[in-house]
């Protein structure tokens, strides 16, 4: 990467002279050198090449696949099973009883042992097993996956018929006989790209562009029936920590400590203790400030102090001694009081497991058995992360005495309630412990089903096959499913959904921000904004989440006597700039202990420095340092570090920018054009920006740009750019600004029929139908199939012309002969879209069925309200394309591309665009890159005495001429070079109209949607302006005439609907009230729906009577 | 002299003064053309290359410079590339975009010498259309050491015709492209590539032959195997209907500057000045006259005066200077492309504005003749 090393040292415009040293021999003091803010890009350098984007995932799920996997077969315990002899009616008592007589039994026992992963390979119709790729993977609509294998062992015990076999801790002794499987298949796990079993983890550029895979492609994802999708980060609160909250008035409590206590690696549901101190006042004997406790399985509040009793400090002292520490703090003594004058009465241990085992749910037993509940109860229930085992009374002893002592500290105003929106307090479970979490669900499933099975041939007498036992479509399918649809958990099981979702691929930078995204579950209905706000905690986290066990942490510089760890010698060894010496890495600075990773709670306890600059200065704000910031502008994310100064905007515009770069087009994958994807847009000449920041160098924003460097004028012009719409130059977008590619892919395959097994038509067929043997054919145009019923690449296609020919075969054998064989199931393209037929491909599925894809292009050229925007969240649309000679244009004939109108700068405070046109100006005429990275210390006075030195007015302004007039413009006009982003949000896409058009079944009302050719909606807000403006008619005409109208027929008797035929002309009430009496027909006309409800509303025995005249 | 006046430049914007000596406007159109004919003066400033061209015009109305500025963007026709029958495409680069950049590129022809497409009927002519054929392949190497040298190197670079190409971009275009193990062959397509084919009278109507503007226009890159076959019809056309008939690069114009010192400036204001002012209008000159004064600043170059008004913000300098614009007197300058000399360029668009007159005339006369409604 010498490229990075020459952008560190030989940025055209960082004026930072002094710290580029030339790295020869006389350079003997390289100590004494300070490491600047510079230095930390050669830092951050190393951190990126080593770790790359997506380092979160990629550790999570190589944890998962090397460790996690392995410990939770080993931690699922082996099955034993003992044949359980049968009573069979009239066979063989005998045996029966005799077997009943033995003082032995056979227990078979199954042992999971080491576990495999192969290559990710693929099974075809045929059997043969083939080695998998990713982008065929993709292509051919695959799961990117690989065969899972396990040893198996199966032993055989004779054990004495007390043993009980379902326990774990029964010791079987030898076996009488023991088999070995090796390698029996478990089942297919997806695999994620680029980990270390993926068969990219290893390739370099050459290699993966040969293999269809885009170079820059930072993998984190998987591919799970030919969509990629990516495991989002989930937000939860961490365990086991102690939480205390301070509680209102209407509660009976002032405080409450809560602790969610769950053993590590293990499924039991976290098992909460809560321990409360009353208001004072309450009701009853609780006269304040007692502190009690709540136990689970334990119907009423406990007092701690007997829970201390129970587990077994009994004298005061030993408890006073665990909660308050300090013996001569006699405030906290005194409030503790109160809670023990409260347990008074029970001074003994068995009397306190007493007293909890009587609130417990066992009751009328003997006060041995209430003990004994009771103990086990505070063994295994209370607190299960400290221990379940015997004897760890003292350690839980300890820990209610720490919480108990966080309480009365609050109560005091000693410390301060916990604050739940604490980073430190939460973890983020990325992709491994997801997975971890599914498999042994699916383990477990599986295990199952083997024990089920081997009970079943040991009952029934018949051989055990391992390998037949072992149901792979468990871990298989189950691990795809919670994948393919992001339900995580069992199918059917209520799950936590949307932890899966299809990777994003609009643009690189989209794609990249997608995959280092975290998700806080809330509740949909909580109103809290407080989960929502960003928390002083975030600081630097979102960028950087580097996670072990979940926790979140970043690096930070360790700094030692007010001096960084780090050397200029360590700077210049991970620049590499001497080959003789040993290139440094980031691992290096860890090892070494000059960068270190710190966690959100251990921050509270660091002094951080902001930059290097601080620790030394004579005015520093603090003597304490201990860690100093690699670089501030390493707090934003992917998005983010797109803007240019970002520390000059309003911050919403910078959150608009991030969400809006999402959207902007450009080239989202180095392999577009091999890929099949639904739907993409390509710009067609990138650029990359003038103005560019130090974190673009990581996201390969130079490389797979998403925007165009445009010459763009703030000024008011003929009007066509008010309210956030801009003017283009239609001469530039001739020479093909903002020109950009779209593509939509269409998909179908041959399914199986089940219609036809007598005939040779067992599955549809790809074909171009016919119109004398095929039904239902569409109205589209049929004439661009070929003969093997698909449209040859090159082909010009508009809406409704069919691209993938496809017949079904019909039921033949029932009704009556007729013409047809075979139904149409043809793919058509969108009604509203056209193009030309790009690329088509025709594969196989899985199953063996033919299956293709085609894909559509079609170039889209910028016009009348397209959408674009500049980096600063600043969103527009075209108003108005003019030519050249009608732009205004300077006094050197520069005629702007953009023309954008002022009103969108003053509210909105983006200056840093203002900066970027700025920067930009100058950058243009020096021909070099601008750095426009946050933080550092370029001015606008600097920039515009740049410009200045260049002959231009020093603010960017110039005089303008009018294009139409030719006379000088009253004002000067800011006019200058910026990025500007083309939105996937093109009028060709929204344009919507119609007069007649298809209505929905049920209600003959006008269907919804561009994509059904509906109708506009006159919704009630409509309607409440026609009913103010009193314009009857028009809304008799709108909500009857254009929608639903309809006639029927009632009898002016009875009042209900009359039968009639129009054709005859004849028109009877056929209620036993009219019946046999001369008629008396009327016609009236109402809403379909509304002859909809009267049915429906006789349908439930209610008739309803419409009388057209008042007396009837 | 022809009514004029300056536009004075304000800190808040421009303010037109009519010209006192000639505050007479012309009362009839012969009064007109007389003023006209007598004031009008043009001149060139300079010619730096064939294709630039630096007018001076007096006494000239902005109307009539402003509509050669918009003739000669957009009325003026060329040849371009307009309908390409792609043969085949095997190239990376989409028929549609190929074709795009096809039209973009500037051919040495003298649209004077074709037709204009009939409206009618636009079938292809000998009179109004040029054939060209482009028949490119990138061959698989004929040996393994060749295998990653760029065919294109071997011919020596044909020497540009256009001399305006700047020193580095003549560098870049005769350096030969980086050859190296890891890049695999390339061959790149560039506008040479495209070849002539006379339709029928044109090889003698055209002895020269008909060629691209420049010879080393990229147009696409081709692996082996890969291979584009096409043909392109050039026809004439105007920038109105698109960018790639504009026969300039650009052409405008700024009115001239007119600078007053009110009052003489000295030492360190004067330094500001030159400092403050557009590089090369003012400069410093040493006094010996004014006791006490070092230095006082001259006018010596008002047309690089861009119109900043920088010096504003000093308020001494405000006072001592007044900055205007001559109305009339424009720097009218004219980037060619290259088909037309851009001398040539302004004759024929004054041609055609003048065409323009005579229909507008004639349309009063035929108005005048009918009786009115």
């Amino acid at each position: 990467m010498d490229y990075d090393d020459d952008a560190l040292n030989n940025g055209p415009d960082m004026e930072m002279d002094d710290d580029e040293q030339p790295i020869d021999e006389e350079m003997m003091d390289v100590e004494d050198i300070p490491v600047t803010q510079e230095d930390s890009w050669a830092v951050i350098s190393a951190y990126f090449e080593e770790k790359g984007l997506v380092r979160q995932q990629l550790d999570s799920f190589d944890e998962f696949i090397q460790n996690t996997m392995q410990e939770l077969v080993d931690d699922s315990g082996d099955i034993r099973v003992s044949p359980e002899v049968q009573h069979m009616v009239g066979y063989d008592d005998e045996a029966y009883d005799a077997e009943q007589q033995k003082d032995t039994k056979l227990v078979f026992e199954i042992h999971f042992g080491q576990v495999y992963l192969s290559k990710p390979t693929t099974v075809e119709k045929d059997g043969k097993v083939t080695y998998m790729f990713p982008h065929e993977a993709r292509l051919r609509n695959l799961t990117y996956a690989a065969p899972l294998y396990v040893d198996v062992d199966l032993n055989q015990y004779h054990v004495p018929r007390e043993v009980n076999v379902n326990d774990p801790s029964e010791d079987m002794g030898e076996p009488v006989s023991t088999e070995h499987a090796k390698k029996e298949f478990l089942g297919y796990v997806p695999i994620m790209l680029r980990c270390l079993f993926c068969v990219l983890s290893d390739k370099d550029d050459a290699e993966l562009s040969e293999l269809g895979e885009c170079i820059y492609d930072q993998g984190g994802y998987f591919v799970i029936n030919g969509s990629e999708k990516v495991i989002i980060a989930q937000e939860r609160l961490s365990n086991n920590h102690v939480y205390a909250f301070k509680k209102k008035q209407p509660s009976k409590f002032s405080w409450v400590i809560e602790t969610r206590s769950q053993v590590e690696n293990s499924t039991r549901p976290v098992s909460s203790l809560y321990i409360q101190m009353y208001h004072k006042g309450g009701r009853g004997a609780i006269e304040g400030n007692q502190i009690r406790s709540t136990l689970p399985y334990i119907r009423t509040d406990v007092p701690v102090v007997i829970i201390f009793r129970a587990l077994g400090y009994v004298a005061d002292r030993d408890i006073i001694e665990h909660v308050v520490y300090d013996l001569t703090d006699g405030e906290m003594m005194d409030l503790f009081r109160p809670s023990l004058e409260e347990a008074f009465v029970i001074q003994r241990q068995d009397v306190a497991l007493d007293f909890i085992g009587r609130r417990g749910s066992a009751k009328d037993v003997t006060k041995e058995d209430r003990m004994r509940y009771a103990q086990a109860i505070l063994q295994k229930e209370v607190l299960p992360h400290v221990g379940t085992e015997e004897h760890c009374e003292t350690k839980k002893g300890f820990f209610i005495g720490y919480a108990v002592h966080k309480l009365l500290m609050c109560k005091l105003g000693r410390a301060d309630e916990d604050d739940r929106d604490h980073f430190g307090k939460k973890r983020l479970d990325l992709a491994g412990p997801l997975l971890g979490g599914l498999f042994r669900i699916l383990f477990r499933k599986l295990t199952k089903d083997v024990r089920k099975h081997l009970q079943r041939c040991l009952d029934e007498g018949k051989h055990f096959n391992i390998g037949a036992s072992i149901k792979s479509n468990h871990i298989t399918d189950g691990l795809k499913y919670s994948l393919a649809t992001g339900n995580w958990g069992d199918k059917g099981m209520t799950a936590k959904a949307g932890v899966s979702q299809v990777l994003n691929r609009l643009t690189y930078a989209s794609s990249l921000s997608h995959l280092r995204r975290s998700n806080t579950p809330l509740a949909r209905t909580g109103k809290q904004a407080k989960p929502r706000q960003l928390h002083n905690t975030h600081w630097g986290m979102e960028v950087r989440i580097y996670t072990d066990a979940g926790r979140i942490c970043r690096p930070l510089f360790i700094v030692h006597d007010q001096q960084l760890a780090i050397k200029k010698s360590h700077i210049v060894q991970l620049q590499g700039l001497n080959p003789n010496e040993k290139r440094l890495t980031w691992t290096d600075l860890l090892m070494e202990g000059l960068v270190e990773y710190i966690d959100t709670e251990e921050e509270e306890t660091t002094m951080i420095a902001m930059e290097p600059k601080d620790l030394d200065a004579t005015d520093a704000y603090s003597s304490t340092y201990t860690h100093c910031e690699i670089h501030p502008s390493m707090i934003l994310g992917v998005c983010a570090s797109i803007i240019p100064f970002p520390d000059h905007n309003q911050s919403p515009r910078n959150t608009y920018q991030s969400a809006m770069g999402k959207q902007a087009m450009g080239i989202y994958a180095s392999n577009y054009q091999v890929r099949m994807d639904t739907m993409a847009h390509v710009l067609h000449y990138p650029q990359k920006p003038l103005c560019t920041t130090r974190a673009m160098e990581f996201l390969h924003f130079r490389e797979l740009p998403s925007g165009v460097n445009c010459v763009v004028a703030i000024m008011i012009y003929t009007g066509y750019n008010q309210e956030d719409s801009l003017i283009m130059n239609q001469s530039a977008i001739d020479r093909g600004l903002f020109r950009s590619s779209y593509y939509r892919c269409y998909i179908d395959q041959e399914k199986a029929s089940s219609v036809g097994t007598i005939g040779s038509l067992t599955s549809e067929l790809f074909e171009k139908p016919a119109m004398d043997n095929t039904r239902g054919m569409k109205h589209g145009e049929y004439g661009k199939l070929d003969d093997d019923g698909l449209v040859a690449p090159g082909t010009r296609v508009s809406g409704d012309d069919v691209l993938i020919g496809k017949t079904a075969p019909m039921d033949s054998t029932s009704g009556m002969p007729s013409r047809y064989t075979k139904r149409d199931c043809s793919t058509s393209m969108k009604a509203n879209e056209n193009g030309i037929v790009d690329n088509v491909l025709i594969s196989t599925t899985k199953e063996g069925y033919r299956f293709t894809k085609v894909r559509i292009r079609n170039v889209r050229i910028p016009q009348v309200g397209d959408k674009f925007a500049s980096r600063h969240g600043q969103k527009g649309t075209i108003g108005m394309t003019y030519r050249q000679e009608d732009m205004p244009f300077t006094v050197e004939g520069i005629v702007p591309d953009i023309i954008v109108n002022p009103h969108a700068i003053p509210s909105r405070m983006t200056i840093a665009q203002l900066i970027e046109c700025l920067l930009g100006k100058v950058v243009v005429f020096q021909g070099c890159e601008g750095d426009a990275t946050p933080f550092t210390d370029v001015t606008v006075e600097d920039i515009s005495t740049r410009l200045h030195a260049m002959g231009y007015q020093k603010h960017g302004n110039e005089a303008l001429y009018q294009g139409h007039t030719g006379r000088p413009l009253n004002a000067r006009v800011f006019i200058g070079p910026t990025f500007y982003q083309r939105l996937k949000h093109l009028v060709d896409d929204k344009v919507h109209s119609r007069a007649r058009g298809p209505v929905a079944m049920l209600t003959r009302q006008p269907l919804e949607g561009r994509s059904r050719d509906g109708g506009l909606r006159m919704g009630e807000m409509e309607r409440d302006c026609l009913i103010t403006h009193g314009c009857a008619n028009f809304i008799r005409d709108r909500f009857f005439m254009n929608s639903d109208q309809y006639r029927i027929h009632i009898c002016e008797r009875c009042g209900l609907t009359a039968q009639s035929n129009l054709k005859k002309m004849t028109y009877e009430c056929r209620s036993p009230m009219c019946v046999g009496r001369p008629t008396q027909i009327c016609q009236v006309e109402i809403p379909y729906a509304a002859k909809l409800l009267l049915q429906e509303l006789n349908s439930m025995c209610i008739q309803t009577r419409i009388f057209t005249k008042m007396d009837a | 002299m022809v009514a004029g006046g300056v536009y004075v430049v304000k800190e808040s914007g421009l303010e037109f003064q009519q010209n006192h000596q000639s505050d007479e406007s012309p009362v009839s159109s012969d009064a007109y053309l007389k003023q006209f004919r007598d004031g009008f003066e043009m001149r060139i400033l300079e010619q730096n290359s064939p294709n630039e061209l630096v007018l001076e015009l007096l006494h000239v109305d902005t109307s009539f410079v402003n509509a050669l500025r918009r003739i000669l963007l957009a009325e003026v026709p060329t040849v371009a590339l307009e309908n390409i029958f792609m043969w085949n495409n095997t190239s990376i680069i989409h028929d549609e975009v190929l074709a795009h950049r096809l039209g973009l590129i500037p051919l040495n022809i003298d649209a004077r010498l074709l037709e204009a497409p009939d409206e009618e009927d636009d079938s292809p002519t000998d009179r109004n259309t040029v054939v060209f054929r482009m028949m490119v392949k990138c061959t698989k190497p004929p040996k393994e050491e060749d295998a990653f040298m760029n065919d294109n190197d071997e011919e020596t670079p044909v020497a540009s015709r256009d001399t305006t190409l700047s020193p580095p971009a003549a560098a870049a275009a005769s350096r030969p492209p980086i050859l190296s193990q890891d890049r695999p062959y390339t061959k790149h397509v560039y506008s040479r590539d495209l070849e002539w084919v006379p339709q029928g009278d044109q090889a003698t109507r055209f002895p020269q032959g008909l060629r691209p503007m420049h010879d080393d226009i990229l147009i696409a890159k081709l692996r082996p195997g890969q291979a584009i076959e096409l043909e392109a019809h050039g026809r004439v056309g105007i920038g109105k209907d698109h960018a790639k008939y504009s026969p300039v690069a650009t052409a405008s114009y700024r009115l001239m500057p007119r600078i007053e010192l009110l009052e003489d400036i000295y030492d360190e204001l004067a330094e500001e000045l030159v400092h403050v002012y557009e590089p090369g209008v003012f400069d410093l000159v040493p006094v010996t006259d004014v006791p006490g004064r070092r230095c006082k600043a001259v006018l010596v170059n008002p047309y690089a005066c861009t119109m900043s008004r920088n010096y504003m913000r000093n308020p001494a300098l405000k006072k001592a200077i007044a900055m205007s614009r001559i109305s009339d007197h424009f720097i009218f300058s004219i980037e060619s492309i290259g088909m037309y000399n851009p001398a040539v360029l302004v004759a024929e668009a004054l041609r055609i504005l003048q065409r323009k007159c005579t229909r507008l005339m004639d349309l009063i006369d035929e108005s005048q003749d009918q009786p009115v409604a």
